[in-house]
């Protein structure tokens, strides 16, 4: 891309007594991304986001958005607003007041403050609460009128600190394709923490994923997701089987890898090259492994064949979880989609069943650390 | 018998709850307000009780009914009262502001110190409480007198060659008031502040809020209730003070609280301090009355 980036952070550090919040991070985001910060708690991600507001100060780097340097520009004077995770709507103000409050303070003249907050509580559907007080509405109404309050300014950057954490799953759902919707509309750079990693890949053009101060892994959903960099992505993002072993050999794209339990070979698929004798992990994901009960038609010394009994079965409606302990000795979890109705109760699989699971080396990741 | 009284609890306990304070209030309360009422519609005697009776007997069955309104007459046709009226307001009103002003910025710095040292300074705040009410005025006495310990260190440190009249003036008054009732309006405020979101001052700051308007928009309007609550703490004791004006004021400051010992004590006239005392709480039910409806407007709210 040539063009250069939105928000261009730069060896931005921050620490709290011994503690780094943040850790030299570079970071670039581009005009009308919808950018999502993902991690657990204390891995920064909300220092992140507050010293692009301005209400932390960074103790080294610098941060520029639009090409202006933020480092002596105070949270009132940046082009960036943000939706709090409490929401902080002011509790002695009127829906209307709340969101005209940042027009107020530019000082916007009464009939364009009128004008434009109508528009917004519109945009929200929210019209008819303009005058209600923020205790007299639901969560989901309280969500949308912070939402109306930060973009009203129309802000260069729209900063959301866990946007729909306090919502039930089911508005969280639905809210979570409004806010793209409206993203898309008014084509303001979104930047967005949350903990959540299904929001995070719902939301996102890319997700940084960090981890004590740093970015593991920046990416498109997709790619954190089938590609993660680190053990630690792959198992923040998505549940996944790790495997530990040696590998044994590597050809171009393919290594093979010795696991420590039970010395099977298995195959997986890899850009890198390995040295033969080094430790690795091989990660595949539950959803990508075949189990059946009879064993696939192959040649026999094809790997990422394994027999195993079933020792765990979790129904949850449109897929099972299973847990297969292989003849190796190490567990295998497998999700199995339903895609048929099994009205009589029963299962395709059930307690120790005798299983074949297998998947292709193009669905495994060779994994360092 | 033991389950009768449980099952008097599980019915009626809302009622219990609120009727030991309400019995308190009518024993301890409404029982020597009507007394002290009585009294302001009596004649002044020279006797014990040196006033009149509110029934009459000695003409046997019905009992007259001697009600005499000339003591509050009194009040409003010499001068001297209301003027005295008018200045305890006037001091009281004064103090509450000085509270207020000193009181706000000193609740603000508490609620924002870290850890424990919060609760240090809260503690000083309170400590005064453990000692003496009227001790502490006379350590003040001995700080403001012409031989004390202000003006010795004015004079020692030069800036003046003899002592300045502090003691028995307004502004020792002042002093006194605003040092004994500071207290009562950091508390409220305190309280106040300290379940104040702190991240409404960001977003206000977000929005585009300078630190001042942010005061005036966010902090001010959350924080009135604390500030109304502080106010009448403040003000409707050190309207009716007496101690703090006798002590510090001598004789240069005229207060309701010292009218009213001296019509009781040295001129042993009864009804007229009785109506002074009504009055004085008639003049304090307006702000009561004003707060009330306030709160109640927040409720509704």
């Amino acid at each position: 891309m040539t063009e250069q980036p939105f928000i261009k952070v730069r060896g931005l550090t921050r620490t709290f007594g011994n503690f780094t919040a943040v850790d030299n991070i570079d970071l670039d985001i581009n005009r009308g991304e919808l950018f999502v910060l993902l991690g657990g708690s204390g891995c920064g991600k909300t220092t992140l986001l507050r010293m692009l507001a301005g209400f932390e100060t960074p103790d080294a780097g610098s941060i520029e958005i639009d090409g202006a340097d933020m480092a002596q520009t105070p949270p009132y004077s940046r082009p960036v607003n943000m939706m709090f995770q409490s929401y902080a709507l002011f509790p002695h103000m009127s829906v209307e007041k709340n969101v005209a409050y940042g027009l107020k303070r530019d000082g916007v003249d009464r009939a364009q403050i009128k004008l434009r907050v109508g528009e917004m509580l519109q945009m929200v559907e929210m019209q008819d609460f303009a005058k209600r007080k923020p205790h007299q509405l639901s969560g989901g109404q309280r969500q949308r009128v912070a939402l109306a309050r930060s973009l009203i300014k129309k802000p260069k950057v729209l900063l959301l600190d866990e946007p729909l954490g306090a919502l039930d799953k089911r508005l969280r759902e639905q809210t979570q394709f409004e806010l793209m919707e409206l993203q898309d509309k008014l084509g303001t750079t979104f930047v967005v923490v949350t903990h959540d990693q299904e929001e995070a890949m719902t939301l996102a053009t890319r997700i940084a994923v960090m981890e004590g101060g740093r970015f593991m892994q920046i990416g498109t959903p997709a790619e954190v997701y089938e590609t993660p960099a680190t053990k630690f992505v792959a198992n923040f993002v998505g549940s996944v089987n790790m495997i530990d072993g040696v590998v044994t050999s590597c050809q171009p794209g393919l290594v093979d890898v010795k696991t420590k339990q039970g010395a099977v070979t298995l195959q997986a698929q890899s850009r890198d090259e390995h040295a033969v004798g080094s430790e690795v992990s091989i990660a595949v994901r539950p959803e990508k492994i075949i189990i059946q009960k009879t064993r696939p038609e192959t040649e026999p010394e094809t790997p990422n064949v394994l027999h195993g009994t079933v020792k765990e079965l979790a129904y949850l409606g449109r897929l099972s979880t299973l847990r297969v302990e292989t003849d190796a000795g190490f567990i295998v979890e497998v999700t199995s989609p339903n895609t048929t109705r099994h009205s009589d109760g029963k299962h395709p699989f059930e307690w120790d069943d005798e299983v074949y699971i297998s998947f292709p080396a193009a669905s495994a990741v060779v994994l360092i650390a | 018998m033991f389950v009768p009284f449980r099952a008097l609890m599980q019915q009626h306990w809302k009622a219990i709850v609120v009727l030991i304070p309400f019995l308190w209030l009518l024993v301890f309360f409404l029982t020597p307000f009507f007394i002290v009422v009585k009294i302001s519609v009596a004649e002044s005697l020279i006797a014990s009780p040196p006033f009149s009776r509110l029934l009459d007997w000695s003409n046997g069955w019905p009992p007259t009914i001697a009600i005499n309104l000339e003591n509050y007459a009194y009040l409003w046709e010499d001068s001297l009262y209301i003027k005295t009226y008018l200045s305890s307001l006037k001091i009281a009103s004064i103090s509450t502001l000085l509270c207020l002003l000193i009181g706000y910025p000193m609740a603000y710095a508490i609620v924002r110190t870290p850890g424990t040292g919060k609760f240090v300074l809260l503690l000083l705040v309170m400590l005064p409480f453990w000692t003496s009410f009227l001790l502490r005025v006379y350590a003040w006495m001995g700080l403001l007198a012409d031989q004390g310990t202000i003006n010795d260190i004015l004079i020692w440190l030069g800036l003046v060659d003899k002592p300045v009249r502090l003691l028995y003036s307004h502004f020792a008054v002042y002093v006194g008031i605003v040092y004994t009732y500071l207290p009562f309006m950091i508390l409220p405020l305190y309280a106040i502040m300290e379940r104040l979101d702190h991240s409404l001052n960001e977003a206000a700051a977000d929005l585009g809020a300078k630190p001042v308007s942010a005061f005036f928009t966010v902090t001010l309007p959350l924080t009135m209730p604390g500030i109304l609550a502080g106010c009448l703490l403040v003000f409707i004791p050190a309207t009716g003070e007496f101690v703090i004006p006798d002590l510090l004021g001598g004789g240069n400051v005229l207060m309701i609280g010292k009218i009213l010992s001296s019509e009781f004590n040295a001129n042993h006239d009864w009804p007229v301090a009785s109506a002074v005392a009504v009055a004085l709480l008639l003049v304090l039910m307006v702000p009561m009355l004003f707060y009330h409806r306030i709160q109640s407007m927040d409720v509704n709210r």
